[in-house]
C-alpha cells in the first residue's frame, strides 16, 4: 500500500522531534544516570581522543569512583572501587592531579595540561574548563562538610593557578582569570581576576 | 551523547622544520643546555629541553623510514618529562639557547618565539588568553620568569625584563621593564629611577 506523501511527512517530523527530544534529554542527563561506558566515550571526545592527556586519566578514575558508590556490594563494586583507587593514586603520583571521590563532577570536564591540582569541590557543573595549578577547597583547615566546599556551576572558564576557597559559588559561564583567588560568590557570566578576586568589566 | 566541536589547537607554529636554533647541532645544543643546567644530569629544565630539541632536530630528517620511530621515541620522552617533571613545551614552540628552568612542575610553554637566555621558575604559565584564541606570545631574551607567572595573549615580551612571582601579563612589554601583580603593575627598578635622575 502507497503511503500517502502527506502522512509519510508527518511521521518523519513527529519521528524528528521525539529524537531531538531525546537527545536534549541524554545532554541534561547527570553523570550518575548515564551508562559508565557512555560516559567515558563521552570524555574522551571531550580531550580530542588524546590517550596521554592528564586530565582524562583523572577523570576517569573519578567516574570509576563514583559508579561505585553507586553500585550494589559485590563483585563489581569491589573492581571498580579497587580500580578507581590505583588509577587515582596513579593520577595523583604521575601527574599530581587529586578529584577526591565525594566531588559530584560534571560532564565534558576539560582539565586542562599537567598537574599540579587538588579539586575538593563541593560539585563542579558540565563543561567546566580547568587548568594546572587549580585548587578547591575549605577556606581555613580542612572540612567537615561538603557544604563548606566551593560549587563550580556550568560552563565555567578557570584560568591557571586558580584558588577558590570556601562555601563559594562561581556562577554560570563565568571566567575566573589566571592566578585569581576567590573568596566571594562570583555572578553568573562575569569575569574576575586579581587576588582578592574582583569583577572586571570586559 | 553529544558532540561538541573541538576547541582549536594552540596557534603555534606549525612545526613542520626543524625549528632549533640556527648554525648548532643536537650534541652542540645538549652540552649547552646541560652547560645551563649546572651539568645536573637529574634537572627537569634539562631533561624537558633535551626532548624539545630532539623533537625539532627530527624534523629536520625527512626520510619516511627513519622519521617514525624518531617520532615514537620522541612522545615517548615528551609524556615521561610531563609525567616526572610537569614541564610541557609542545616542540613546535621555537626556542632560544640557554634556557633555564631553575625548578619544575606545572610549567606549560606555549610560546610562539622565546630568545635567548631565558629564566623560568616553577608554575610559570605561558599561553593563550583565553580558549580558541589565535595567538601566542613572542618573549625576547633575558627574561627573568618568577614562580607562578603567567604570560597570556598575543602579546610582545621585550628583551632584559622581569616578570615577579604570580604576575599576570596580558599586555605588551617594553625592553627592560619590570612587572609585579595580578593585573600586572610596572615596577621602578634601579635602572629607571636611575635615567629619571639624569
Amino acid at each position: 500500500m502507497q503511503v500517502p506523501q502527506r502522512l509519510k511527512r508527518a511521521i518523519d517530523v513527529a519521528g524528528a522531534s521525539l529524537r531531538s527530544r531525546v537527545r536534549a534529554e541524554e545532554q541534561r542527563a547527570s553523570p550518575d544516570e548515564m551508562r559508565l561506558t557512555a560516559l567515558i566515550a563521552e570524555d574522551l571526545v571531550t580531550y580530542e581522543g588524546d590517550l596521554l592527556a592528564p586530565g582524562l586519566w583523572a577523570v576517569v578514575a573519578h567516574r570509576l569512583g563514583r559508579r561505585a558508590e553507586r553500585t550494589r556490594p559485590g563483585v563489581a563494586r569491589v573492581a571498580l572501587g579497587g580500580a578507581h583507587t590505583a588509577l587515582a593514586r596513579g593520577v595523583d603520583l604521575v601527574w599530581g592531579i587529586k578529584i577526591p571521590r565525594p566531588v559530584a563532577l560534571g560532564r565534558r570536564v576539560r582539565l586542562w595540561h599537567n598537574g599540579c591540582m587538588l579539586l575538593d569541590a563541593n560539585s563542579i557543573g558540565n563543561d567546566v574548563h580547568i587548568r594546572h595549578d587549580t585548587t578547591f577547597g575549605a577556606a581555613r583547615g580542612r572540612a567537615t562538610t561538603r557544604d563548606e566546599l566551593p560549587t563550580i556551576e556550568d560552563g565555567v572558564e578557570l584560568g591557571s593557578g586558580v584558588c577558590v576557597l570556601g562555601a563559594v559559588c562561581v556562577g554560570q559561564n563565568a571566567v575566573v582569570g589566571a592566578n585569581s583567588v576567590v573568596l566571594r560568590d562570583v555572578p553568573a557570566g562575569v569575569t574576575v581576576m586579581g587576588v582578592p578576586a574582583r569583577v572586571i568589566p570586559t | 551523547m553529544t558532540i561538541r566541536p573541538l576547541p582549536r589547537r594552540h596557534p603555534l607554529p606549525s612545526g613542520s622544520e626543524n625549528q632549533n636554533p640556527a648554525g648548532m647541532g643536537l650534541i652542540d645544543l645538549l652540552r649547552e643546555d646541560f652547560r645551563t643546567h649546572d651539568h645536573d644530569a637529574l634537572s627537569g629544565g634539562f631533561w624537558a629541553l633535551a626532548v624539545h630539541r630532539f623533537g625539532n632536530w627530527r624534523m629536520g630528517i625527512k626520510s619516511a623510514v627513519l622519521r617514525p620511530p624518531l617520532t615514537a621515541l620522541y612522545r615517548v620522552g615528551y609524556q615521561l618529562v610531563i609525567a616526572a617533571y610537569g614541564i610541557d613545551i609542545p616542540y613546535n614552540a621555537r626556542l632560544g639557547r640557554r634556557i633555564r628552568f631553575e625548578h619544575h612542575g606545572c610549567i606549560f610553554v606555549g610560546v610562539w618565539s622565546m630568545g635567548d637566555d631565558v629564566v623560568f621558575r616553577h608554575s610559570a604559565t605561558i599561553g593563550l588568553a583565553r580558549r580558541g584564541a589565535s595567538e601566542a606570545p613572542t618573549i625576547g631574551s633575558r627574561v627573568e620568569i618568577g614562580p607562578g607567572a603567567c604570560i597570556v595573549g598575543g602579546i610582545r615580551v621585550g628583551n632584559d625584563t622581569h616578570i615577579g612571582a604570580n604576575t599576570v601579563l596580558a599586555d605588551n612589554l617594553a625592553d627592560g621593564a619590570s612587572v609585579l601583580g595580578n593585573p600586572a603593575q610596572l615596577v621602578k627598578t634601579q635602572q629607571a629611577v636611575g635615567n629619571e635622575a639624569s
